[in-house]
């Protein structure tokens, strides 16, 4: 009885393959991140400051010790913990049903991450079983950080939720650190502070925390979940004082070493300046072609690796290879302007993904490099990893973002400027005539700012027998009733200047004619009208990519022998987040169709979500709204 | 990004290895430089061209030379092992691919600006005590448009993997600019023992971007033997003898960009050449050492088949198996029978369907919990399965077949090369004859897959076995037919009426699905906890595995976990239905009410699927004044619509079946409203590639509009095209159909 019981189960394990299944694995089941089938019963973080070696005279010791339980059904979960070039694991040890289990390996490997060329993120990775219900199982890790800039952050919530988690950290005299504790508003989290020993011991409790959700389109974590930033200040180690982040000027001293030590070579890049800049003569012509230059010549490959990580490249070899990170590519745009003449400066800034200014000495308080220009006593910020984006625009991502200027042995903290919708503004204007069923006629369009860099990356990303195709179907939205001849646009390599587009238009079937009337659609492009919001799943705001500022015009010539019988009411709808204006205007034998939408803050509030829905289901409905002619 | 590239070469050059080992750095550089004087020094004139002819000049990438390397070299050695010695043979293969490729545009550039690829690769035997390995060298040089030539240093890499047995590295390539021409090669090195399985290479004429030369070399030692096939028109190998090796030479120039995606299948409509390097084998296929073989008779094949099979056989103890699932399934017949006489001639569907339920619904106690989606995606190996169904077959005195099949998305039956182009499904001989494929969970009895349609085939019979032997003969073509586009339908039947705001569409609907169209719908819509149920029912198993954990002492508490893991899975079905909604009708669904399985369709007497669904659409009903236009033509869901870039065809089109598309839809004109325009619904376009048919009449308050398209044939010739596109358009020009409904 036994080999018949076991045989069906050998005949499909030997016989199942992988199956072209987007779902996951045959055969297996495994519970996923987020999951409720699985939750984390306990969690304790230790992190102890300890003395280390001459290369690294503070360690920070860190013990994890995590408990999950199946409350549904037994099943595997994935369990991943990272590390990279400053910080080791030294042990894993798993437990299974209270017995320790040695059969389970864990993979340790680079960790790849999209759109980042190199990263010297490495995961220890496994599958842990859980093996029935109510059964639990247990993970401690021993980790070892090399160097206290590098220890930053601590997340409470987790991949699961929590039912109790413990974050101790041990500090001992030697070692001072001041603990920021983030948004722990709305969260019952208890904390403690003695002394035990030689050491000041802070402890942390947190009770049933929701598990992280991933949600398309949120703030960055360091916006929305309870964490405590840990700000490594000075060490006193055998008598010696080693200062890490003890204010920003400290943090400004370690990037700038680094940058001290990149090596650029001033002949190589004062040659190429030259060259760019041959025949031009006014300043600012200047900088945009060495601008220019850069944007559409070196290519952005991510590097993240260790401390190469705030170090730039050579300005000659990112010349040379014609590709570079943020770094590579700041540092290179500097070192040009510089050969060129003019004030330009590195600098440090965390993007609008990070909650936190330089009032904060930390690593986690910037993620990027860009340049600064001072001219005529102001300051310009060139980031030339935004491909498309003129001189003095700004993507949102750094829009407001406080930044970190070089400026000898001190540095300058300035902001971006914030811009208005405006500078991103899209226009289509079309001018159209009843044809039978169709519409035909003319449209222009104009694009600026990020709507024009968004266009421009994506149909440069094409091949270019296939890009007028693209570019025809991002216009017709797909519709191959939308049929567009004569297409013609503005230099697609063009900078500083909008995108223009003008094309001829034939829409078929866009009048509808019933006995003497006609039905006519003034807005084939109904923006926004998938954007409501599903309240009862989206737990986080919603953060637009950027400012919008979309004006559609249609300039109908009312056909001999109709009148307009019936005009839409429009909208106009005024928040301080957005608006929505729709209107309908007759003049003599015209009828003019006017949209503009504007997002004028990127963070949808989710206090304003229910607001917005409504919005959004009246926008729907001015769409569904037609304008009648009627015979005369 | 070049991964591609090194992807299709890998697998062109990979070969399941047994032992090797990672060069030392020292050892690595010296072949490295080998490699790179020898591959830069290739005396290939399309290497040395500059310039694209100008009717090239606008393409975004241009494949100015391209060739491949094959070397296969053996010789014999002694190995010394633990307690004897062996004589042993080694063969040294070298796979080395060049592409030199005019970059025109900056998604070009980009599709070469990285390269990764795995650098060594260390293959260990447990008895090898110097162990060789895989090595693969790479060397990039990028021409600059005034003739000079930069090489990359490669080493100027990023390690993603580094370990005592494996290295993967990443490059960047740097200095390309649009308007370069980069110049590269990969050249993969491996030492290996006989005893393992050559994959076959393949020659593809064809890319995405034109090819102006494309040449194959390959240098196979005598002790190798050497088979080959040229198909759609490939240029034929050139052989030769150089000493005792074999030189095969191949040459193909001005080979245009390849032809539209859409229903294509490059096996047949590419030039391809096909090439398979033996050296013996635990497949005991034997080929002549030193032999070239050119476009084998099918015949040969269909031997090596019946090798293959035995091999199967003998090597997972298919034989063994087969009795112990007869043991299996005979107390269910039993038990069958005493529920339900159980008539002789539903015996083979009784054991497909048991033998199915094994193989994919029987849930043990030490499974894993899986009855989500991922579950319906199972999958076994085909041959296998149907080998030792065969012999169940035969212990139960179904006399049975095995037609060898090859896709249609594969070379035809009389152009294999090897035993794997064959697929197998199983005929029944007596009687009314019965076919029996193992695609999946849902696959029914009887059921052919549209791939194997339209084909006459081989086949081969099992005369006998036992645990231990199996006995195989020839048997006579079989002819499969092509299904009819009668067959394979899909059944849209709806109810539409307008919401009392006038704002949405509200959607009764009953969706049939027949034939080939089911299969996929039930992979997405079917829930493991049902089908069981249903099958467990159907086969007469009295208990539920359910009922067995629930009544066992050990295994209690498994029953409440699939309790739970149910629920969840149930819980997730909404999203499901409503993912299935938003693929037919291209539009989210503003709420979905109502989702439900009618039919599962798991049984061939029973073998439609059917579920409905109620569901809301908005913006498909638009006010004008006091009157409302609704946009009926989208109530057919979405279709097909051409690219401009397919538009003109001059290649045969393969579709998946012939196959016919059913609306049946009855519109509630809302009281106090008149429909007009509903005369211009009617559309009849009909040619001999299919037809797109709409009719619509009026009765009381209610438009009834019947709508039906039909893809006649599953293949076409190019010349049909025009044709095809006059069905297509047909049915996208009905979309933008709209009525009136008039108040008063």
């Amino acid at each position: 009885m036994n080999k018949l019981t076991k045989l069906p189960l050998l005949l499909l394990v030997s016989f199942t393959v992988t199956a072209s299944c987007t779902y996951g694995l045959p055969g297996k089941s495994y519970a996923s991140p987020g999951d409720d089938n699985v939750v984390i019963s306990s969690k304790t973080e230790k992190y102890e400051f300890t003395y280390g070696s001459a290369d690294n005279p503070v360690l920070i010791n860190e013990q994890l010790n995590t408990v999950f339980r199946c409350d549904g059904y037994r099943t595997d979960i994935p369990y991943v913990e990272f590390y990279d070039d400053q910080s080791a694991i030294k042990e894993v040890n798993i437990f299974v049903d209270g017995k320790k289990n040695k059969l389970i390996r864990p993979k340790y490997e680079y960790y790849s991450i999209e759109n980042i060329f190199y990263s010297d993120a490495r995961v220890c990775y496994f599958q842990l079983p859980l093996e029935k219900k109510g059964s639990q199982s247990e993970v401690q890790v021993s980790k070892t950080i090399n160097d206290p800039r590098y220890f930053s952050t601590i997340y409470f919530s987790e991949s699961y939720k929590v039912e109790n988690k413990q974050v101790i950290l041990v500090v001992p005299q030697w070692m001072h650190i001041d603990i920021r504790e983030m948004n722990f508003e709305g969260y019952k989290i208890s904390r403690q502070k003695e002394n035990k020993g030689e050491s000041v011991v802070y402890t942390y409790i947190i009770q049933q925390l929701e598990a992280r959700k991933n949600e398309p389109r949120s703030p960055g974590p360091s916006y929305i979940y309870p964490h405590l930033l840990v700000l490594s200040q000075y060490a006193d180690v055998n008598g010696k004082k080693l200062t890490y982040f003890n204010t920003v000027a400290d943090q400004y001293a370690w990037y700038r070493h680094l940058v001290l030590q990149t090596g650029n070579d001033a002949a190589v890049i004062k040659e190429k300046a030259q060259e760019i800049t041959k025949g031009i003569s006014s300043d600012t012509a200047k900088v945009k072609a060495i601008y220019n230059y850069v944007q559409d010549n070196i290519r952005y490959i991510a590097f993240e690796d260790g401390i190469a990580g705030f170090k730039p490249e050579k300005a000659q070899e990112v010349l040379k290879k014609k590709y570079g990170d943020c770094k590579g590519m700041a540092n290179l745009t500097k070192e040009l302007l510089q050969a060129a003449g003019f004030d330009a400066r590195l600098c440090w800034i965390g993007t609008n993904h990070i909650a936190y200014d330089y009032s904060t000495p930390s690593l986690s308080v910037d993620n990027h490099m860009i340049c600064a220009l001072r001219y005529k006593g102001k300051f310009y910020f060139l980031d030339a990893t935004e491909t498309y984006m003129g001189f003095d625009q700004y993507a949102e991502r750094i829009q407001g973002r406080q930044v970190m200027i070089e400026n000898g042995e001190k540095y300058i903290l300035e902001k971006i400027p914030v811009c208005t919708p405006s500078q991103n503004i899209e226009t289509e204007k079309r001018i159209v005539r009843v044809d039978g069923n169709n519409l035909v006629g003319t449209a222009s369009h104009q694009l600026r700012g990020e709507s024009k860099e968004w266009l421009l990356t994506r149909i440069h990303s094409l091949k270019k027998d296939k890009l007028a195709t693209a570019l025809q179907s991002y216009l017709s939205e797909n519709d191959h009733k939308y049929v567009i001849t004569q297409l013609e646009t503005s230099d697609l390599n063009e900078r500083n200047n909008g995108l223009t587009i003008h094309y001829q238009l034939d829409y078929k079937d866009a009048v509808s004619g019933f006995g003497d009337e006609l039905y006519i659609d003034m807005d084939f492009r109904k923006d926004m009208d998938n954007a409501d919001i599903r309240l009862d799943k989206r737990t986080t705001d919603w953060v637009f990519p950027y400012k919008q500022n979309l004006v559609y015009e249609t300039e109908l010539v009312i056909p001999q022998g109709y009148k307009i019988s019936e005009l839409p009411a429009g909208l106009a709808i005024e928040e301080p987040a957005y608006s929505f204006k729709v209107n309908y205007k007759a003049a003599g034998e015209k009828l003019v169709y006017r949209k503009e939408i504007t997002i004028k803050d990127t963070r949808l509030r989710k206090s304003v979500f229910e607001k917005w829905n409504t919005s959004i289901s009246l926008l729907k409905k001015c769409y569904n709204e037609q304008v009648t002619l009627t015979k005369k | 990004m070049i991964y591609k590239h090194i992807g299709a070469l890998l697998i062109l050059a990979s070969v399941i290895c047994q032992h090797g080992i990672a060069q030392t750095d020292a050892d690595y550089k010296k072949r490295v430089e080998e490699v790179r004087k020898e591959v830069w020094g290739w005396n290939i004139p399309a290497f040395n061209n500059r310039t694209i002819p100008s009717a090239l000049a606008n393409e975004p990438g241009v494949i100015m030379a391209k060739h491949q390397e094959i070397k296969a070299i053996s010789k014999n050695k002694f190995k010394f092992l633990v307690v004897t010695a062996a004589k042993y043979k080694e063969v040294y293969f070298t796979n080395t691919y060049r592409e030199m490729v005019k970059v025109n545009d900056k998604a070009t550039l980009e599709e070469y600006s990285e390269f990764s690829y795995q650098k060594s690769k260390r293959l260990e035997r447990f008895f090898s005590r110097k162990l060789k390995g895989r090595v693969t060298i790479l060397g990039i040089r990028i021409i600059k448009p005034d003739g000079t030539i930069k090489e990359v240093d490669v080493d100027e890499e990023v390690m993603i993997k580094d370990d005592n047995n494996e290295r993967q590295s990443k490059v960047a390539v740097p200095g390309l600019e649009v308007g370069d021409i980069i110049d590269y090669f990969v050249s993969r090195q491996e030492e290996e023992a006989v005893g393992y399985r050559t994959e076959p290479y393949l020659f593809v004429f064809g890319d995405n971007k034109p090819i102006m030369h494309y040449s194959v070399h390959c240098e196979i030692g005598p002790t190798c033997a050497v088979e080959y096939r040229a198909m759609n028109g490939a240029p034929e190998f050139k052989v030769k003898k150089d000493e005792d090796d074999n030189i095969l030479d191949a040459e193909y120039k001005d080979i245009p960009k390849s032809p539209v995606e859409l229903w294509m299948s490059a096996a047949k409509q590419l030039p391809i050449l096909r090439l398979n390097i033996r050296v013996g084998g635990p497949r005991k296929i034997k080929r002549k050492e030193g032999e070239v073989y050119r476009n084998q008779p099918y015949q040969q094949i269909i031997e090596d088949t019946k090798v293959d099979m035995k091999e199967d056989f003998y090597g997972s103890q298919l034989g063994l198996m087969a009795e112990a699932l007869v043991n299996e399934i005979k107390p269910m017949i039993k038990s069958m029978r005493r529920q339900d006489d159980l008539p002789k001639d539903s015996l083979p569907y009784y054991i497909y369907y048991a033998f199915r339920y094994i193989a994919f619904y029987k849930v043990n106690p030490t499974d894993k919990i899986n009855v989500g989606i991922e579950r319906n995606y199972q999958a076994p190996n085909r041959k296998k399965f149907l080998i030792v169904l065969s012999l169940i077959l035969d212990k139960f005195g179904v006399d049975n077949k095995i037609i060898l099949a090859t896709s249609m998305y594969g070379p035809d039956a009389k152009q294999v090369m090897l035993a794997d182009d064959f697929e197998y499904i199983i005929k029944t001989t007596k009687n009314n004859p019965i076919y029996m494929c193992a695609e999946g969970v849902f696959t029914n009895c009887n059921y052919m897959p549209a791939e194997y349609e339209g084909q006459q085939y081989p086949s081969v019979m099992v005369k006998g076995f036992t645990k231990a032997s199996i006995k195989l003969e020839d048997d006579a073509t079989e002819n499969i037919g092509r299904s009819a586009a009668k067959h394979n339908v899909q059944s849209e039947n709806m109810k539409v009426s307008v919401s009392d705001n006038m704002e949405q569409l509200q959607f009764t609907r009953k969706t049939v699905l027949k034939g080939q169209m089911r299969q996929g719908a039930q992979k997405g819509l079917l829930l493991f906890e049902d089908y069981y149920e249903e099958e467990r029912k159907a086969l007469g198993i009295k208990e539920s595995f359910m009922e067995v954990f629930a009544d066992s002492r050990r295994n209690k508490s498994l029953a409440d976990e699939y309790t739970a893991a149910f629920a969840k899975a149930r819980k997730e079905w909404k999203d499901r239905f409503t993912d299935e909604i938003s693929d037919a009708f291209n539009e989210k669904p503003k709420d979905v009410a109502l989702y439900r399985i009618d039919n599962m369709g798991l049984r061939h007497t029973n073998p439609d699927l059917i579920y409905s669904t109620q569901f809301t659409m908005e913006g498909w009903i638009k006010r004008g004044g006091n009157n409302y236009i609704v946009d009926i033509g989208k109530l057919i869901g979405s279709q097909l619509q051409l690219k401009p870039s397919q538009i003109e065809r001059n290649v045969d089109v393969y579709m998946p079946c012939a196959r016919t598309f059913e609306y049946n839809i009855d519109f509630e004109v809302p009281q106090g409203y008149k429909a007009e325009g509903i005369e211009k619904l009617v559309v009849n376009k009909t040619n001999e590639t299919g037809s797109f048919i709409a009719d619509v009449k009026q009765e009381g308050n209610i438009i009834r509009l019947k709508v039906t398209k039909i893809y006649a044939n599953s293949f076409e010739r190019a010349g049909k095209w025009p044709r095809l596109i006059e069905i297509i358009n047909a049915a996208n020009d009905f979309q933008s159909s709209k009525i009136l409904l008039r108040k008063g």
